[in-house]
C-alpha cells in the first residue's frame, strides 16, 4: 500500500471524508499509472532513465507461409555507455585512420564528437527515442525501456 | 554456460537457448588477464593511453554486457543469446 492511499483510508478513518469520497480519491490514484507514457512502469520516477535499448524486426521476406522471422535485441544501456568511454580512448592517430576511413566509405561521421561529457544528454535524450519502420515485409521498431 | 536442445517443443524446429553467466566468463578469463596485463600495460604506454583508464573502460564494458539479449526466432530455427 502506498503512502496517498493510506492517507486517505486514515481521512476516511477519522472521519474527515466520507466513504464516497474516498472512493473517488482512490480511483483518482489508481488513473495515474496509465497516464505514464508505455514502457514506463509504476514504480518509474519522472526522470528515470532508461535501461535498455531495444531493437525488434520483424521480416516476411524470403517466407512462403506461416510465421515472420523474428530478431529481437535488448542491449543495456551501461554497454552503450562504455562504448562511448571506449571511443574515448582511442589513440587520436587512430581515430584519424578511422574517419577517413568512414568518410571513403560515404560515411560523414567523427569519432572526435563522441565524447563522455555529453553521454549523459544523450542518454537521457534516449529515453523519447522510438523509431518505427513500417512496410509491405518489414517492421522495425527501435526504442528504449 | 547452459546450451538447450528442445527436440520436445517443436521437432522439426530446432531451439538454441545460450545463457551465459557473466561472472562464470571471469573464471576462464582470469588467468588469460593476469597473463596479459603487462602486455596490456606496456601497450598503453605505446599508444600514449592511461592503462588504468583503459582497464577502467574494459571493465565496464564487461559489466556492461550483463542484461543483454539477442533473440532470432525464425521458422527454421530460434536461436537466443542472454548474458546474465
Amino acid at each position: 500500500m502506498n503512502d496517498n492511499r493510506r492517507q486517505i483510508l486514515d481521512m476516511l478513518a477519522a472521519g474527515q471524508i466520507s466513504s464516497e469520497q474516498a472512493d473517488r480519491l482512490i480511483a483518482a490514484l489508481e488513473k495515474e499509472p496509465s497516464a505514464a507514457p508505455p514502457g514506463a512502469s509504476a514504480e518509474a520516477q519522472p526522470g528515470a532513465q532508461p535501461k535498455y535499448l531495444r531493437v525488434v524486426v520483424e521480416s516476411e521476406e524470403g517466407h512462403h507461409a506461416g510465421s515472420p522471422a523474428k530478431v529481437n535485441v535488448r542491449v543495456p544501456i551501461q554497454l552503450l555507455r562504455a562504448g562511448v568511454q571506449l571511443a574515448g580512448i582511442i589513440p587520436p592517430q587512430a581515430r584519424t585512420r578511422v574517419n577517413a576511413a568512414l568518410h571513403e566509405k560515404g560515411i560523414e561521421f567523427d569519432l572526435n564528437q563522441i565524447k563522455p561529457e555529453n553521454l549523459e544528454e544523450l542518454i537521457y535524450q534516449l529515453k523519447d527515442l522510438t523509431v518505427d519502420i513500417d512496410d509491405a515485409n518489414n517492421k522495425v521498431r527501435v526504442f528504449c525501456e | 554456460m547452459t546450451h538447450r536442445h528442445h527436440p520436445a517443443a517443436a521437432p522439426a524446429r530446432p531451439r538454441f537457448l545460450l545463457r551465459i553467466p557473466i561472472l562464470l566468463l571471469w573464471v576462464p578469463l582470469l588467468p588469460l588477464v593476469l597473463l596479459l596485463a603487462p602486455l596490456v600495460f606496456v601497450a598503453c604506454l605505446v599508444m600514449r593511453v592511461n592503462p588504468f583508464r583503459g582497464v577502467a573502460v574494459f571493465w565496464q564494458f564487461f559489466s556492461g554486457l550483463q542484461g543483454l539479449r539477442v533473440a532470432v526466432d525464425d521458422p527454421g530455427a530460434a536461436v537466443s543469446i542472454r548474458i546474465s
